[in-house]
């Protein structure tokens, strides 16, 4: 009998209908009608050329109370939509900024659920990466500490949009970066970079790049945080992309001085990282040929350390393979080395770096490739007669000259060609390559081209008769010099040489 | 005394040594330049007295002699030449050489007349004594600086050859260079060469997986016997490799079919027709709601119930172990014997006696008949001529060799029979030492 009662009560509801059932219904429709706008919107914002009209329809104003609705599923819709939007163009971000909309977002990312934080944090990426003022605007928001929360959940989707906000913040200048440090950032990301997951370690490691860029006071903070040995481990691992952005963060960090090189040559790095010169990949080709360079040019002792690995040749090997700018960090690897001392520009002679310079020379188009090579090859031919003999085998003066004289090189290029071209000549002894360049020199690089022969002809006579038979002694006949002038002397010491009659 | 003589000359020398070093006394003779030798007429002494108590010696003759050849600048006409013999025993003399005039080489130096007036006067003598000595010792020292320099050369050159620029070292270093570039540039290839590898065999898997799972979905493309499958055109000498994999792979089960027999004898390989396999058995549904009631956690139920059995060493081993380990020691033993004959240790090697059995263990518990049913005193046919076991009265009694009244044995308020088994013990030694 109860029962019969309960089933009555329990109908009556549904029996009654009227007012309740509509009013559920136009909720339903008004709730429908919100999440479609809020679908349709964030899928034509992931096309470019929607957002203009989205822009000019006034999408934002209308987005943003969506982001306070009742219903998750809409408010994360609604904050992919305006993430979408804020990335396209830094217009769009700046609306974000002002439409207030930053301060909800970094409320909200504390207590909502994680498809909606990883939404959040991927807005506020899109608001910072555009310039320094927009990260900054992100920053006084409070967006650091929330997101420094977000990067201890435990969904590794959260961490991932969290720290890749951190890093497009860190990555403009020092002072967001401090900012970044100073809100405990550094030892999270590294907890991070130590993840399974492979597309979250590559956004950590990522991030540390960026924050130890900029001085070397923040790539001590990230040091002591215990970011080298995590990241030297993960050196090998077949991902390309992880791979680009660990040996990025490593190089970042060992430019900035000695004993940060050290750590990182510590961690035991080489030979395992010359296998990364031999990738698929391009860009890991270029970071490593970076990470490299940043070790080799502080001290010989470091420079001798990766010779001593063999690292020279694999570097020489890397640069013959690459084209453009992929090999600009190898060719001032060698120039580095080579600068340091003798010996090591002798090593560099040694594992065949000259011919692949020159190869390098004649085949770049770029003007500040072709001014590194020449540098390169100036460091390497400057210390003795032997090392400018082994420079100009390969034929590399005439081309520096032509480099120098080139109407079309830009200002750089024609000073490092004539430094370099200055440097070797200044040690060459080798006369068959200085003859060539007697004929169409200008008389700034005459003057040492002279200068060397008067040097190298009083004491040599079979050079002397080459140097007739050649036509080398009529060309200096002609050449025309101010008398009292260093080319005088030169020319005048050449032609006591020779007797009377030949000098005619 | 000779000997104190020449203590004092020694003393005088050392003495002598002593000296400051303020005259030409202290410079040895030696130090004459090669070009320089002194020939009578170099030897024109200048003589330059300072204080009354020098006396020339021959290294002042020498140093004078050289002043006054390489600086004849500073020996000036005031200086007069003066012949001085060997012994060095001269007081000064100097042999006015004019009035003593300013000389225009000599410059003035403010001299007081009386001083300018005498080139012997003390302080002009002074002066001149310290120019010379001046030049001298320059070029003095510009000699052992250039002898310094002689050795200090050959040393950096040396040190410099072999610590800092080693030819050799650099020579020999450039070449293993050589030697471990080429290494690496070889393990580089090789890493490339296995990594294009691995990455080849890495995409031929993919592959091969997709184009299974593929099979695996479209299963029902296989060819009945009935009629042929797409994959199988009759137009074709043989049939496509799909059909060969969709023979091949097991298709797809959804799960919530039940698990069901086709019928698979149309299949042209007549592989394995099962669609069960132990592999698809389903697992225990996850309960989320408690039972109501007294119930245990099943998962507690379910243990002690599947609890695997584990019996004790007693009721594990079976009742005729015992047997059973007899029978293999046996066996062992047949199988293993070869020898019957018993080791003996060699520490016993000479000692060839026969175990003895203890007389209480070996022989029968039954009594002997003698000493209790005869007695050999009883049987005296028998003992003719022979000789009581008596000890030697000088030898050591150690048995019982000395006859004894057996009476003693009896006791005789009892009357009880004699302990037999002591006599017999006695009688039974008795017999085997007479043996």
């Amino acid at each position: 009998m109860c029962l019969v009662v309960c089933a009555i009560d329990t109908l009556a509801p549904t029996i009654d209908g009227g007012p309740c059932d509509e009013s559920a219904s136009v909720f339903e429709q008004y709730q429908k009608a919100r999440t479609q706008f809020v679908q349709t919107i964030a899928e034509l914002a992931t096309r470019p050329q929607n957002i203009e009209t989205l822009q000019n329809a006034g999408v934002m104003s209308l987005l943003r109370p969506l982001l306070l609705d009742v219903v998750p599923t809409i408010q994360q819709t609604a904050a992919l939509a305006l993430g979408r939007l804020a990335n396209y163009n830094d217009d769009l971000a700046e609306a974000v900024v002002q439409g207030d909309i930053l301060p909800q977002l970094v409320y909200s990312l504390s207590d909502q659920n994680r498809f909606y934080k990883k939404a959040a944090a991927f807005v506020l990426r899109a608001v910072a990466k555009h310039s320094p003022e927009l990260a900054q605007a992100v920053v006084d928001c409070g967006a650091l500490e929330a997101l420094v929360i977000c990067l201890e959940e435990f969904d590794p989707g959260v961490k991932e949009a969290a720290a890749w906000a951190l890093g497009y913040i860190a990555r403009h200048n020092a002072e967001l970066s401090q900012a970044v440090v100073d809100a405990g950032a550094v030892p999270l990301l590294v907890l991070c970079v130590q993840e399974p997951e492979v597309a979250l370690k590559r956004i950590a490691a990522s991030a540390l790049s960026d924050i130890s860029k900029h001085s070397p006071e923040l790539a001590q903070t990230v040091v002591d945080a215990g970011a080298i040995a995590h990241l030297a481990q993960m050196i090998l691992n077949p991902d390309a992309k992880l791979k680009r952005q660990v040996f990025s963060a490593l190089s970042q960090i060992a430019k900035h001085s000695v004993d940060l090189a050290e750590m990182v040559v510590e961690a035991e790095i080489f030979p395992a990282v010359l296998t990364g010169l031999k990738d698929s990949d391009e860009y890991v080709k270029k970071n490593v040929a970076t990470l490299i360079r940043e070790i080799a040019k502080h001290t010989p002792e470091l420079s001798q350390l990766i010779a001593n690995t063999g690292g020279i040749a694999a570097v020489v090997d890397y640069i013959g393979e690459c084209n453009g700018n992929v090999r600009l960090p190898g060719i001032m690897m060698l120039g580095y080395v080579a600068a340091h001392s003798d010996t090591l520009a002798m090593a560099v002679i040694v594992s065949k770096g000259v011919p692949q310079l020159a190869i390098c020379l004649s085949e770049e188009k770029e003007d500040h490739i072709k001014a590194a090579t020449a540098w390169a090859l100036g460091q390497i031919g400057r210390h003795t007669p032997e090392h400018a003999r082994a420079v100009t085998a390969a034929n590399i003066l005439p081309k520096l000259l032509s480099l120098y004289m080139d109407t079309e090189s830009s200002e750089d290029l024609q000073l490092k060609a004539k430094k370099a071209l200055k440097n070797i000549l200044q040690k060459c002894t080798h006369l068959p390559a200085l003859e060539t360049l007697l004929h169409d020199a200008p008389t700034s690089i005459l003057k040492h081209v002279v200068g060397q022969f008067s040097k190298v002809l009083p004491h040599d006579s079979k050079a002397r008769r080459l140097f007739v038979t050649s036509g080398g002694l009529k060309k200096i006949q002609e050449i025309k010099a101010e008398p009292g002038s260093s080319l005088q002397e030169y020319i005048n010491t050449i032609n006591n040489c020779y007797p009377e009659e030949i000098v005619r | 005394m000779a000997k104190g003589a020449k203590q004092l000359q020694r003393g005088e020398n050392r003495k002598e040594r002593q000296q400051p070093r303020t005259s030409a006394a202290c410079w040895p003779s030696c130090v004459l330049r090669r070009d320089e030798t002194p020939c009578q007429e170099q030897l024109k002494l200048v003589v330059i007295l300072l204080r009354s108590e020098y006396s020339i010696r021959p290294s002042d003759a020498c140093a004078l002699s050289w002043c006054q050849s390489s600086r004849p600048s500073l020996v000036s006409p005031h200086f007069c030449q003066v012949q001085v013999d060997q012994s060095g025993q001269l007081g000064p003399l100097w042999a006015a050489s004019g009035t003593g005039s300013a000389d225009p080489g000599l410059p003035d130096r403010g001299m007081r007349e009386e001083e300018r007036k005498g080139p012997c006067g003390h302080r002009y003598l002074n002066r001149m004594a310290i120019i010379i000595q001046k030049n001298w010792r320059g070029y003095l020292g510009r000699k052992y600086f250039r002898k310094m320099m002689k050795i200090q050369k050959r040393w950096r050159s040396y040190y410099v050859r072999k610590y800092i620029h080693n030819y050799y070292a650099i020579k020999s270093y450039l070449e293993g260079l050589t030697v471990k570039n080429a290494i690496i540039r070889e393990k580089l290839n090789e890493y490339v060469e296995t990594t294009l590898k691995r990455q080849e065999e890495m995409a031929l898997d993919n592959e091969e997986r997709r184009k299974d799972y593929q099979a695996q979905r479209t299963h029902y493309l296989i060819s009945t016997e009935l009629r042929p499958g797409v994959f199988n055109s009759p137009f074709r000498l043989f049939p496509d490799e799909m059909e060969f994999r969709l023979q091949r792979c097991r298709p797809q089960i959804h799960s919530a079919l039940p698990v069901c027999e086709t019928d698979h004898t149309t299949r042209a390989s007549g592989s394995a027709a099962s669609f069960t396999s132990a592999s698809m058995q389903r697992l225990p549904p996850i309960s989320k709601k408690k039972l109501q009631g007294p119930f245990r956690d099943p998962a507690e139920v379910l243990q002690q119930r599947l609890k695997p059995l584990e019996p004790t060493l007693r009721v594990a081993t079976s009742i005729t172990s015992m047997e059973e380990a007899r029978k293999e020691l046996k066996r062992e033993e047949e199988r293993g014997r070869v020898n019957n004959k018993l080791f003996y240790p060699f520490s016993k090697a000479d000692n060839n006696t026969k175990y003895e059995p203890s007389i209480h263990s070996s022989g029968s518990p039954e009594l002997i008949a003698y000493g209790s049913k005869h007695f050999r005193d009883e049987n005296l046919e028998l003992l003719q001529g022979k000789k009581t076991p008596r000890p030697k009265p000088d030898s050591p009694v150690k048995d019982l060799g000395v006859a004894v009244d057996w009476s003693l044995f009896i006791y005789p308020d009892s009357g009880q029979k004699p302990l037999r088994r002591n006599i017999g013990c006695v009688e039974s030694r008795e017999v085997i030492l007479e043996l």
